[in-house]
């Protein structure tokens, strides 16, 4: 997917990968962008910790330095706002996509 | 040398970055943290120190726009205070003029005052309406040199309205309180461009920091005309009101400090 459809999904893509990684730093975070999406998801690297900021002024994400694996690193976890917010945006990402596929097999017949 | 390929990039973000104090050193450690594992992983892949260095670097990006990213946006909960700040200053405003209105049981007194207030108020909106211009007239150079140039016209705007009131003959009363109105007047100028000056150091809670101006600036000349001038008890409703915005604005920065 480029970079610029990319980017309106990018902070529920971060929620995501904090909700079932936390806590996790931003490099780590990026890394199960990467794989999660499996090469499909054309990543701009330097957007994620803007995003990952932006995320926590809003109260979605908390962060803590961690030093237990020897290096201190920032580590973010989800709020429970956060686990709201993100409910709520899974819920219309999948309303959105129905809606999508839903007119998009109308012309299904040009594939073949 | 690969080291000195992150240091060398790190300072020319840092030479980009708009933020400042704690949240630009936060910023910086996680970027070299990020970048010293992405070589570190890139080398175990076969790459020479360098080569994973320069790759590492390119995936994050040039060093300005990286740079640029990293601009706190007020939150929702900052705007909303702010708007419930501006209504607060609204009701002030309205109250002193009716006030004057009011006051010495119906008769129109200190109608001089009145009429500096009007010009006061339009100052204000034309202060808004300039700083609009300004924040849409630099949107294309970013939003951060946008806001700046809507705080510098806002923070101008307050001081001309000091200038107006020490200028204006007319609003002037004759009497005890002449000296003060002239001293309040400039220093709410003086005041708001120094805290104007200030929110644009601290752009996360730029919003709360002008708010803080010109609300504390409003308040100043609503005390003049309550207190000073004796305007009675609905003027001091609009200095509560004026009050109540300006510790709005104040609990709103104070929360709303950068990350750090």
């Amino acid at each position: 997917m480029a970079t610029d459809r990319l980017r309106g999904h990018l902070r529920t893509l971060v929620l995501a990968i904090i909700a079932a990684r936390e806590p996790i730093h931003g490099y780590g975070l990026i890394a199960q962008l990467k794989a999660a999406s499996d090469g499909h998801l054309s990543l701009n690297e330097g957007a994620v910790y803007p995003t990952l900021h932006q995320l926590e002024a809003d109260r979605l994400i908390s962060s803590a330095v961690d030093d237990s694996s020897g290096r201190k690193r920032r580590c973010y976890s989800l709020t429970d706002a956060g686990k709201t917010a993100l409910v709520d945006e899974a819920t219309d990402w999948a309303e959105f996509r129905d809606a999508v596929d839903s007119t998009l097999k109308e012309i299904a017949w040009l594939a073949n | 040398m690969a080291g000195e390929l992150i240091d060398r990039y790190l300072q020319d973000v840092h030479g980009h970055l708009q933020i400042t104090g704690a949240y630009r050193k936060r910023v910086l450690e996680e970027l070299r943290d990020h970048l010293e594992q992405a070589s570190a992983d890139i080398e175990s892949d076969g790459l020479s120190a360098q080569d994973a260095t320069e790759q590492a670097i390119a995936s994050l990006g040039p060093a300005c726009e990286v740079a640029g990213r990293f601009v706190p946006a007020a939150t929702r909960r900052t705007k909303l205070l702010t708007v419930l700040a501006g209504i607060g200053a609204v009701v002030g405003l309205a109250a002193v003029p009716i006030a004057n209105e009011l006051h010495a049981d119906g008769e129109r007194v200190g109608a001089d005052v009145g009429y500096s207030l009007v010009w006061a108020i339009g100052i204000v909106a034309a202060v808004a309406v300039v700083g609009l211009l300004v924040a849409l007239a630099l949107r294309l150079g970013g939003r951060q040199r946008a806001m700046r140039g809507a705080f510098v016209a806002a923070a101008l705007g307050l001081v001309a309205i000091g200038a107006f009131h020490l200028a204006n003959d007319g609003s002037l009363d004759a009497g005890p309180g002449a000296d003060a109105w002239r001293l309040t007047a400039l220093g709410a100028g003086v005041v708001a461009a120094g805290l104007f000056l200030v929110a644009i150091r601290r752009t996360a809670t730029a919003l709360a920091g002008s708010a803080l101006a010109t609300f504390g600036a409003l308040l100043l000349l609503a005390v003049h005309y309550a207190l000073l001038d004796q305007r009675g008890p609905i003027a001091l409703v609009g200095v509560a009101a004026l009050a109540l915005a300006w510790l709005w604005a104040l609990g709103t920065l104070v929360r709303e400090r950068p990350l750090a």
